[in-house]
């Protein structure tokens, strides 16, 4: 038989809970234990396993998710995903890019850059990400 | 009746026995001590100590069911209490001694990240079977309520015979099904999150597979317990129907059989595999104590950690789990099972 993935904390570690989960997990997703498509305990049964806040592992699962290794599942854990194809970010996540993306453009036309130019710029950004996607 | 009393105390006395010796590894009277400390001579004397308490109380009670110079339901009633506050009070003594070989438990904390199983023995139809038992009950009253008794008997004394009646009213009538249909939720609720909510102790080996073990065995001890309810509750309601006002509910007998089998095999169960199905002498993959810190438990008996999640812990005095006190949700849940008795007593 062989033996499950383990993720182990310290309580008295200097290193916040949170982020020692993080790191655990991730150094199983680098070393392949945990492959994509697998399923990991939902965030309750970890912080009650681990003894830890619902928070804490909320706050590690959304980290890995941010890495992009991570796809969360309200009320359903999370799902390894396969890095190459990342998992589209979520309403909130895609609205929080949209409104860095406007406030870096008026922050150019604050700098005084002509409007013509940004446009020209995002357009010809469009066009390479388009071409690599 | 005093032969029964005798019997459950003598019942009693032997759990009381054997509940130091069924405590995981690294536990003992509700304490975090080193490995082997229970084969130890301080462990050896503190245990005897206890034991000299649990004959003591257990001979008084007898005494007491027996030659007490009062009336016999009194005496009785009293029995098993004395007993049992007695015995309490040895184990809060042995607790305290313990605490002076007191080590600290794991404080590194392991989970496993596989999945837990999603599949309950039985299936829905099992788990559910014994709300369906109360429901079909319920329809069969009302199906024959002019076939009902009025006044109808609403409680029986401890010979069978009923020594209180009401009116027939929906209240009456259906009052009681539907309590015993809400102490089933609450113990249905209770059986699947032993299943698959509360802490994984053992993570890896031969103590994680015992400990599964462990965890399916007391949810279906649950059910079993709840189609025990119903099934009681149920033949109480549906005996009324077309019976004269002062029916006696009889089939005590067989009333007794299904609790004394769930007792059985929970304490055949407790005394082979023990607390966590790994018990005093442990399996391959064991952690030293049950991962809850010696601060939080009072007595070794009663729990209080506002910092940990889990709303049931497995219990270091006896068998099975017992609420985190410091979870809101623990005390949300007493209340509402304290809350069926009093609906009963209002709506009869």
């Amino acid at each position: 038989m062989t033996s499950p993935p383990i993720v182990t904390i310290d309580p008295e570690s200097d290193v916040p809970a949170y982020r020692q989960i993080v790191q655990g997990i991730r150094r199983l997703l680098v070393d392949g234990v945990l492959e994509p498509g697998g399923r990991l305990p939902t965030v309750r049964q970890l912080a009650v396993d681990l003894g830890v806040h619902f928070n804490t592992v909320a706050q590690a699962y959304r980290v890995l998710a941010d890495e992009g290794w991570l796809e969360l599942r309200r009320r359903r854990g999370a799902v390894v995903v396969d890095r190459k194809r990342p998992a589209a970010p979520d309403k909130e996540r895609q609205d929080y890019s949209l409104r860095r993306l406007r406030e870096l453009t008026a922050e150019f036309r604050a700098e005084g850059m002509p409007v013509r130019q940004i446009a020209l710029q995002l357009r010809r950004l469009a066009d390479v990400i388009e071409g690599a996607s | 009746m005093i032969l029964f009393a005798s019997l459950a105390v003598i019942l009693q006395w032997f759990v009381l026995l054997i509940i130091p010796d069924i405590a995981r590894p690294g536990i003992f009277f509700g304490v975090t001590v080193a490995p082997g400390f229970d084969t130890s001579p301080e462990a050896r004397r503190i245990r005897g100590t206890y034991r000299a308490t649990l004959i003591l109380s257990s001979l008084a009670a007898l005494a007491l069911i027996h030659w007490a110079p009062f009336f016999p339901g009194g005496r009785i009633a009293l029995a098993l209490p004395i007993q049992v506050a007695a015995s309490m009070a040895g184990w809060i003594r042995a607790n305290r001694q313990v605490k002076q070989f007191a080590r600290a438990g794991e404080t590194i904390r392991s989970a496993s990240l596989e999945s837990r199983p999603v599949r309950m023995p039985g299936g829905w139809l099992f788990f559910l079977g014994p709300l369906l038992v109360t429901a079909f009950a319920g329809v069969l009253l009302a199906l024959n309520w002019s076939l009902l008794p009025d006044p109808l008997p609403v409680h029986w004394n401890i010979q069978g015979q009923p020594d209180r009646w009401a009116r027939r009213t929906a209240a009456t009538v259906f009052a009681p099904l539907l309590i015993v249909t809400f102490v089933n939720i609450a113990m249905l609720v209770m059986a699947r999150h032993i299943l698959f909510h509360t802490r994984q102790i053992s993570v890896q080996g031969a103590a994680a597979d015992r400990e599964r073990e462990f965890k399916r065995f007391n949810y279906l001890i649950l059910v079993f317990a709840a189609y025990m309810g119903s099934l009681i509750g149920a033949m109480l309601a549906i005996r009324r129907i077309g019976a004269a006002p002062g029916i006696r509910p009889g089939g005590w007998p067989f009333f007794l059989i299904l609790p004394v089998a769930i007792m059985a095999a929970v304490l055949f169960y407790a005394i082979r595999y023990g607390q966590g199905g790994i018990g005093r002498t442990g399996a391959p993959g064991a952690t030293l104590g049950d991962l809850t810190p010696d601060a939080c438990w009072k007595w070794g008996m009663i729990y209080y950690n506002p910092g940990d999640p889990a709303f049931l812990v497995e219990k270091r005095m006896g068998y099975g789990w017992t609420f985190n006190f410091g979870n809101k949700w623990a005390w949300v849940f007493l209340l509402l099972i304290l809350a069926a008795p009093l609906l009963l007593a209002l709506a009869t």
